[in-house]
């Protein structure tokens, strides 16, 4: 399991977790959640991720801080972070550029949008394509 | 030197030489005086020698002339006495008989020698004076015979000694006379000068005092002539520089707080300026958090339908029915999420604007909390949460508004089964208290209170969970906008975090307050407050309206309200009034009214409602009070009258006024007077329905 390429995925509302789940298992991706910027900087500690989806407002710690945590690791500096926010201000996707993130979702996004761009992580990655279930 | 000791220097030399020139004249006139007095006794001595010896002359008996001549001196006190022949011999001689011979040899020599301290001046046949030494020396002739001839010359001599004494006695009283009166003079002269010179002293002390800037030195004014002229003079012009002098330090006293009240003023102002600026900035990023804030709770449930949306209409991920229905459902309650969150947005803005207003009547208790249960009861049971509401009967009315209220208890209540698990439980309670917040709530008070003073009592109503309670550094936050908790134990609160702030702001409208009392893990008790009222409150629409009431004929003798049911009767051709009137008492004393006569009474509170309701509904009749904020009666009469559709409806106008004639000009049936809700009569209506 643990060789095998995945997405974390970081978000405080159960609905929006649930339905990113959703649309990524059906892409045939391996998929795994956590509800805060902690966990998800935990998870990184557990099984480094092909690609990690954070959102921006959460408790305890949110997407910023463990974006700035991650990437200031060595060993993680290099996986692609994308920030998901539904904070839609100009000024919101500087700061998140800031914190090292290499994009930027605003909510409420297009789910083949969302599914291009994690595309476009594993091809850059050159990993296997999964066929969807 | 000081004025008084040269005075008394000047004085004392002018006494001494004054008293040195009288003794030396009055030394010399006694010395003449005396001079002479003893030369007249030396004469008489010498003339009554004469006149005794005349006999021993012309016996020529020398023995008798010495005899006298002793004789004369020892009677006399005279030096001695010389009686001399007329060619100057001694023919008798006092004291020195032995001297006798010698004498007549030698004449004048000879006497001169033997008395060496008398000198004779002149020697004449006269009468001669002799001066000088001891003795004072008289010469008087011896006449004979007829007194024609003269015989020769008796000399006496008078001792100048007594004479001295005398004159040196004279002197030496003279001289003490003179001291005593230096001693005299100089005293008079000090205490004169010292009249003079003690108060020019005090204006000497004074200028200095002043020159030194003691003002308050006044100078004795208690002294004559032209001192005490100088001493009001200068008092007066000590008084007139202080008065000046405290002109100026008042003036300069003034003029320095004129100046450190405009610098503290100054200051103020730009403190004022800055809090107000850190205000601004602070507004300002509230302003962008909140709409931060409303964004994100926009867009997350828009997320989830969108994706799930998607999700459906995408083909190729192969949902099922199961799945579908679950999909369906999510959107469905996030819509539900993004309504009620739009409409407290709408609340909010309308708390913003101040249009956000709650209209206080009188309600019964039961009355709003049974509804709000009813409601929620299913969601409840949804849930699997005991939802208990105690014992609320026998509680006195609030004054409140009672679609406000229920919005709050819908809130808490909603908050309250969120955060609750599967199986607990969510009580309501109410109950009478003395304050606006129990005192045992007071101390750890989280929530928002009303400022106004506390008026009477209030009633208290809470809502309990066992849910996970509030941590307390969350406990005030809950009350911001948007400040509401995520929790580790159930999803996500679905709640828009605007509740609570929207029923602080309700509550402090009622007077009230609102807060909360939480032990984390252990429940939380969320309670609001409501000023009591003892008027009893109206019947509710949904309340059972079954209550025995037979107030008709009651009703009918009160003033106005008879007059007003048989207008109605008069004009109504159907069953369906209107009734427009912005107070609600008076709807709900004329429902009261009406309902019973068999009307079937629709109301409503503003002139705008009464137009568009009339549009909609078409009502058979309308009452109409014609003051109202906004639109008025008059202008709903005059909108109404202009129509087409509604220019038929009849329209009874209740007016505060006398003058109905513009009401009538306007259109309306009749016009007639507001009754008198206040009226004793009237309460005994309301009391008996």
């Amino acid at each position: 399991m643990s060789d095998q390429p995945y997405i974390l995925v970081a978000d405080d509302d159960a609905l929006v977790l649930k339905s990113i789940t959703f649309i990524l298992q059906r892409g045939g991706y391996r998929v795994v959640t956590v509800t805060n910027g902690r966990e998800a900087v935990e998870q990184f500690e557990i099984e480094r991720p092909t690609l990690a989806l954070l959102d921006v407002m959460m408790p305890e710690m949110d997407g910023l801080d463990a974006c700035r945590r991650i990437k200031s690791n060595s060993r993680f500096s290099d996986v692609p972070l994308f920030l998901v926010t539904a904070r839609a201000m100009v000024q919101e996707r500087e700061r998140g550029l800031e914190a090292g993130a290499d994009d930027y979702i605003t909510k409420p996004f297009a789910n083949k949008e969302l599914l291009e761009r994690v595309k476009q992580v594993y091809e850059a990655a050159g990993l296997e394509l999964p066929t969807s279930i | 030197m000081g004025i008084q000791t040269r005075f008394m220097l000047y004085f004392g030399a002018v006494v001494i030489t004054l008293m040195a020139c009288v003794t030396l004249l009055v030394g010399q006139r006694q010395s003449r005086s005396l001079l002479s007095q003893t030369e007249q006794r030396g004469v008489a001595i010498a003339n009554s020698i004469a006149g005794l010896i005349t006999n021993s002359l012309l016996s020529y008996d020398l023995m008798g002339l010495q005899s006298a001549a002793q004789n004369a001196k020892d009677t006399t006190g005279a030096s001695y006495v010389i009686i001399l022949n007329k060619e100057h011999q001694v023919a008798g001689f006092s004291d020195r008989p032995e001297l006798q011979l010698t004498a007549l040899e030698d004449g004048l020599s000879l006497a001169i020698e033997a008395s060496d301290d008398v000198h004779v001046s002149e020697i004449s046949d006269d009468q001669t004076l002799g001066v000088g030494g001891e003795h004072l020396d008289i010469s008087a002739p011896v006449l004979v015979g007829d007194g024609n001839v003269r015989w020769g010359t008796i000399r006496v001599g008078l001792p100048l000694l007594p004479l001295q004494a005398e004159l040196a006695n004279t002197r030496l009283l003279l001289i003490l006379l003179g001291a005593v009166a230096i001693f005299i003079v100089l005293f008079a002269a000090r205490y004169f000068t010292s009249r003079i010179t003690r108060p020019l002293r005090g204006l000497a002390e004074a200028t200095s005092a002043i020159a030194s800037g003691d003002l308050d030195h006044a100078v004795d004014e208690n002294l004559v002539g032209e001192l005490r002229d100088l001493s009001r003079s200068f008092n007066k012009m000590t008084m007139d520089l202080k008065r000046s002098r405290d002109a100026i330090r008042y003036q300069n006293q003034h003029l320095e707080n004129m100046v450190q009240e405009r610098t503290a003023a100054l200051r103020e102002k730009a403190r004022e300026l800055e809090r107000a600026n850190a205000e601004l900035m602070e507004v300002d990023r509230l302003k962008s958090d909140f709409l931060s804030n409303v964004s994100h709770e926009l867009r997350t449930p828009l997320t989830s339908i969108r994706s799930f949306t998607e999700i459906m209409l995408d083909r190729t991920m192969n949902i099922d029915d199961d799945e579908r229905f679950e999909f369906l459902d999510i959107v469905s309650n996030q819509a539900q999420r993004l309504t009620r969150l739009i409409s407290d947005l709408l609340d909010l803005s309308k708390i913003e604007a101040g249009e956000f207003t709650c209209h206080l009547e009188t309600l019964s208790v039961q009355d709003f909390l049974e509804p709000v249960r009813d409601t929620l009861g299913s969601l409840a049971y949804e849930k699997d949460i005991q939802l208990i509401l105690g014992k609320v009967d026998d509680l006195p009315n609030i004054l409140g508004d009672h679609d406000r209220l229920s919005q709050v208890l819908t809130n808490l209540i909603e908050n309250a089964l969120k955060f609750t698990p599967a199986g607990g439980r969510v009580a309501i309670g109410a109950c009478l208290s003395e304050q606006r917040i129990p005192e045992e709530s007071a101390d750890l008070f989280h929530g928002i209170v009303c400022d106004t003073p506390e008026a009477g009592e209030y009633i208290i109503i809470s809502v309990s969970d066992t849910g996970v309670g509030i941590a307390p550094t969350d406990q005030q936050r809950i009350f911001d906008k948007f400040g509401q908790v995520g929790n580790v134990l159930t999803d996500k609160p679905q709640g828009t975090g605007l509740g609570l702030a929207i029923s602080g702001n309700i509550m402090v409208q009622h007077g009230g307050a609102i807060w909360v009392e939480s032990d984390l893990g252990h429940g939380s008790t969320f309670s609001f407050s409501a000023p009591v009222t003892r008027a009893r409150a109206g019947p509710r629409s949904h309340s059972n309206g079954s209550s025995s009431r037979d107030p008709a004929a009651a009703t009918r003798e009160i003033e106005g309200t008879s007059e007003l049911v048989s207008a109605v009767l008069e004009h109504s051709e159907g069953r369906r009034i209107l009734i427009v009137d912005d107070e609600r008492e008076m709807v709900m004393a004329l429902t009261d009214l009406l309902e019973p006569e068999g009307y079937r009474v629709l109301a409503c509170h503003s002139g705008g409602q009464a137009v568009s309701k009339t549009r909609d509904l078409r009502p058979d009749l309308i009452i109409l009070d014609i003051n109202m904020p906004e639109i008025n009666g008059y202008d709903v009469l005059r909108l109404l009258k202009g129509e087409a559709q509604t220019a038929a409806i009849p329209i009874i106008v209740l007016s505060g006024e006398q003058d109905t004639s513009r009401a009538l000009a306007l259109g309306a049936a009749t016009c007639l007077p507001r009754p008198d809700l206040s009226s004793q009569l009237f309460a005994i209506v309301r009391t008996t329905s």
